[in-house]
């Protein structure tokens, strides 16, 4: 997965990007194929992205240029969202993933291969976890490293509906070595067949995989010596192929400390069990799903026949879908807090004592049913067999659920998120930079933090830097990153008393910052700031119950932004809100999510925004829908971070940041340039019968500016000199390429002859890259 | 308009509407002129570094655009002035800025320094470069 991020962010040879109008790709059109892409069009992949054929509702802009409908992935590597974690820049685990081809290289494969390195060579990979002598049949070229290699046997995986090993936890065996993740595949042959290699000999490599694990420790139990011994337990089953998954989940009665210790040896660290294949490394995202499973229960019903069994199942393992790509982070450490209030029955039942308390979790762990046929098939049944312990009873069910409170998870991991697989690109999406939320959500959050929550549960991400000085003046991007993490998140369940038809949905919308709050605070303006603020908290007010898809409401909608493009549009509040909670009412089966309605008139994906009273608010721009970005919705989709079509020196997916520099650029206010702001919109959907899903989109937020036409409607002479100065200033500190008079709003003034006011917009190409005027002026020498 | 946009593509200059706005002629007020002077081109790039997630290379086009209309409002320049700087005469001729930048570049690497990697001495020496040279442009055009 992280990979293919990779490889779709780094290539910038791949000219042929554009795709026509509502043109599909080849590889759309096999997407199509999918169960459910038909059903969720709108994502745009690009032709790189064939190669995350795991996820396979990876689908297409067939209804480019329609109303923008929100699609999610369903498909989940253990709840790591393929589709939305590769666009948005997963952090990338290590540097060499494909190793560029390199013909000094010595191998046996070098006589075969062709100098350019695009021999496929097929590996048959013995799935050791399967317990069969099922191969499994994968195409990689030689120059590749093992670790792309990984991700493709994970990806063939996904294809044939097997159960997915994700790459990071992978271990390929052959002639008895495990192969470095480094390594490329050609000098694992070289190595194996150190003569001509046979034309046809196939490449046999042993598949097994470390095994990830979390403890569940109820309070109450004493030693850790119990929990290591428990996790022993599990390590020994990874030796017989078993891919052993659970959590250690440790209540607030415990000190730090003693989380800490049970952490060393869990991850190794401590004593003398640091070579044990061994991993604790569970995602972010797997631990909110976990605990979406455990708080969640809609249907109140037990697992009684077994249609409802399979209901339970499903309920259990929520599928948390998220693009942001710090939920894909290791998790360091996580403590869980009990509901004071609330039943103290455990997760896992009761009657669990001493060693019992520790539970693995197996049947509600986050699973695939794809992958994984049965759900409880992976883990219990071994488990069950081999160390009853682990286990109460085989006849308690595990359908008592917790009543946590809080789920505190730290993640943050400076080796794996290094400067080099940080590129000093235009990266929005940098997830070491976007995460930097300053504010929270309005109401119970405290400030510095950001929060997704729904009316049954709150996911508190509480970002934190890492302790360094994030932007000294002398550091450069790259460098900078290092040292800023996403610290911390933290899961609030909250009452879901009021909770109707077992719906819950919300959406939530962050400022988002590079860099700590401290560090920010010191250079922004705090006006700006604050207006910041307000305009996110206006958006959000209207995001309170979700937006309604705009197909599905016309006659009253219409009629509403008609009257809403008055100034006064307070009067519509009841009605807007009446409407709009009906709509829900009817609709709830309906998840797809609508940011805003779509605005015609450009390339881009752009969004109108509304209040709580329905007037136009804002307007949005994800990074991800920019021109020639991956989803647009109007059908000029391409890659991200490549240098932009639409203007040189520009990259896509950075417009977004140029929105928000030119707002901040703008001293005082003289420019008028609307406020504008960074923005994450998350929103949430939690339903009895479907996955849990957590949507995530990232882009520049700026303030709708009533207007009455643009410049180029108007005659200049009614314009202010001042302002067309401070326009003029503006645009020439930051190179603006894309200054067209339909990119100054005119307000008329009440008198024909008073100055009208100019409001300029649409800052997505300023700022160029130096290089693009010198490389340009270079060439143009040489021709003269 | 299809046509327009694709001269300006191919020409990847600056794009402004403003330029022959008879505004654009006029002498700034003495309240921008105050405001162009106590810009800070240093203070600007600390602003956008710690808060939003540009490259480094684009920063430094904040220092370039920043500069000159610093020194061009000092020397006296209108607005207009400035910015025939950055457009083109013809198309296939380099505009002021852009000789400046090349220039500037260009002294840069013979000081020794290299554009790639962690390249801080690289964009201190082209700032140092561009600040005269900027100077200089911006007097030839007064003389002219």
């Amino acid at each position: 997965m992280t990979a293919v991020s990779q490889l779709m962010q780094r290539d910038p040879t791949n000219s042929n990007r554009r795709h026509s109008f509502g043109v599909l790709t080849s590889s759309s059109s096999a997407a199509l194929n999918a169960p459910y892409a038909a059903s969720q069009s709108g994502k745009a992949p690009s032709a790189n992205a064939t190669a995350l054929s795991l996820s396979r509702s990876m689908s297409i802009a067939s209804n480019a240029g329609g109303p923008m409908r929100r699609s999610h992935s369903k498909s989940t590597l253990f709840n790591e969202d393929v589709l939305e974690v590769s666009l948005l820049k997963s952090p990338a685990r290590n540097t060499n993933i494909r190793a560029p081809y390199q013909p000094g290289v010595q191998g046996s494969w070098s006589d075969r291969a062709p100098a350019h390195g695009h021999a496929q060579q097929e590996v048959a990979v013995l799935d050791r976890l399967q317990g069969q002598e099922r191969e499994l049949w994968v195409k990689v070229d030689p120059t590749h490293t093992v670790e792309y290699l990984k991700t493709r046997i994970q990806s063939r995986q996904g294809q044939e509906g097997r159960r997915i090993i994700p790459a990071h936890i992978q271990v390929l065996i052959f002639n008895g070595r495990e192969r470095d993740d480094n390594e490329m595949v050609r000098l694992s042959v070289a190595a194996a067949h150190p003569g001509p290699a046979p034309p046809n000999a196939p490449l046999v490599l042993e598949l097994h995989a470390r095994a990830v694990c979390i403890v569940l420790r109820r309070a109450g139990a004493r030693s850790v010596d119990q929990h290591v011994h428990v996790v022993w337990a599990a390590a020994g089953l990874v030796g017989h192929g078993t891919y052993v998954r659970c959590m250690y989940i440790c209540s607030h009665t415990h000190t730090h400390a003693h989380t800490l210790q049970v952490w060393d040896i869990l991850s190794g660290r401590e004593g003398g069990h640091a070579k044990a294949v061994f991993m604790v490394e569970p995602r972010v995202n797997e631990l909110v799903s976990w605990f979406l499973a455990s708080v969640s229960d809609f249907s109140g019903q037990q697992c009684q026949t077994p249609k409802a069994d399979r209901q339970l199942d499903r309920q259990l393992s929520p599928t948390t879908s998220c693009a942001d790509a710090s939920f894909a982070l290791p998790v360091e450490r996580l403590s869980l807090n009990h509901d004071a209030d609330a039943d103290s029955t455990l997760f896992f039942g009761e009657g669990m004592e001493g060693v019992g308390d520790c539970i693995s979790m197996s049947p509600s762990t986050p699973s695939s049913p794809r992958s994984v046929p049965s759900p409880a098939a992976p883990l219990s049944p071994v488990l069950g067999a081999k160390s009853s312990m682990l286990r109460a009873g085989p006849d308690e069910p595990p359908s008592k659920h917790a009543r946590y409170r809080d789920l505190q998870v730290e993640v943050g991991s400076p080796d794996v998120l290094s400067a080099e697989t940080t590129p000093t690109a235009d990266v929005l999406d940098d997830p070491m930079c976007q995460d930097r939320g300053l504010i929270g959500s309005p109401g119970n959050m405290e400030a510095g933090s950001v929060a997704c929550s729904f009316d049954g549960i709150s996911l508190k991400l509480r970002m934190q830097c890492a302790g360094s000085p994030v932007c000294t003046p002398t550091r450069t991007p790259s460098i900078v990153s290092r040292g800023v993490l996403l610290d911390m998140v933290e899961l609030r369940k909250v009452n879901k008393e009021n909770t109707k038809n077992n719906y819950k949905y919300s959406s939530e919308s962050h400022i988002l910052f590079r860099g700590s709050r401290t560090a920010c605070m010191n250079q922004l303006d705090e006006r700006k700031f604050h207006l910041m603020n307000d305009l996110v908290l206006e958006v959000q007010s209207g995001l309170r119950h979700g937006h309604v898809p705009e197909e599905l409401s016309t006659s009253g909608r219409d009629s509403l932004s008609l009257h809403t493009t008055g100034r006064d549009s307070v009067s519509q509040d009841a009605s807007w809100e009446e409407g709009r909670a009906s709509w829900w009412e009817q609709h709830q089966g309906d998840t797809d999510f609508d940011y805003g309605d779509l605005v015609q008139n450009c390339c881009g994906g752009t969004y109108m925004m509304r209040n709580k009273s329905g007037a136009q608010t804002a307007v949005f721009k994800p990074t991800d829908e920019e021109p020639y970005a991956p989803s647009n919705p109007k059908g000029f989709t391409g890659m991200m971070d490549v240098e932009s079509g639409m203007k040189a020196g520009v990259t896509v997916g950075g417009g977004a940041a140029r929105e928000c520099a030119a707002f901040l650029l703008d001293h005082d206010g003289r420019g008028g340039v609307p406020c504008t702001a960074m923005l994450r919109i998350t929103h949430t959907t939690l339903q009895a019968d479907r996955p849990a899903e957590v949507q995530m989109k990232v882009g520049s937020l700026q303030r709708f500016q009533l207007h009455d036409c643009t410049a180029e409607d108007v005659g200049t002479a009614r314009f202010d000199p001042t302002q067309v100065h401070s326009i003029g200033v503006l645009d020439v500190r930051t190179f603006n390429m894309d200054r067209n008079s339909d990119n100054v709003l005119v307000k008329m003034a009440s008198t024909s002859s008073a100055p009208v006011q100019l409001v300029p917009i649409d800052h997505g190409y300023i700022l160029p890259s130096y290089k693009h005027l010198e490389v340009r002026a270079s060439r143009l020498n040489r021709a003269c | 308009m299809a046509c327009a946009r694709l001269t300006v593509r191919l020409l990847q200059e600056v794009h402004a509407c403003w330029l022959y706005w008879p505004q654009a002629k006029e002498p700034y007020s003495e309240d921008m002129l105050e405001y162009l002077d106590a810009l800070d081109a240093e203070k600007d790039l600390m602003l956008l570094r710690s808060t939003l997630t540009l490259p480094e290379d684009c920063l430094l086009t904040l220092f370039i655009g920043t500069t000159l209309i610093q020194t061009a409002a000092r020397e006296g320049l209108t607005l207009h002035d400035t910015g025939m700087l950055l457009v083109r005469e013809a198309p296939d001729r380099p505009s002021a800025i852009e000789e400046v930048v090349s220039r500037a570049v260009m002294l840069a690497e013979s000081d020794g320094f290299v554009s790639t990697g962690v390249c801080e001495d690289f964009y201190a020496s082209v700032k140092m470069h561009l600040t005269v040279l900027i100077g200089q442009l911006i007097r030839a055009h007064q003389l002219e």
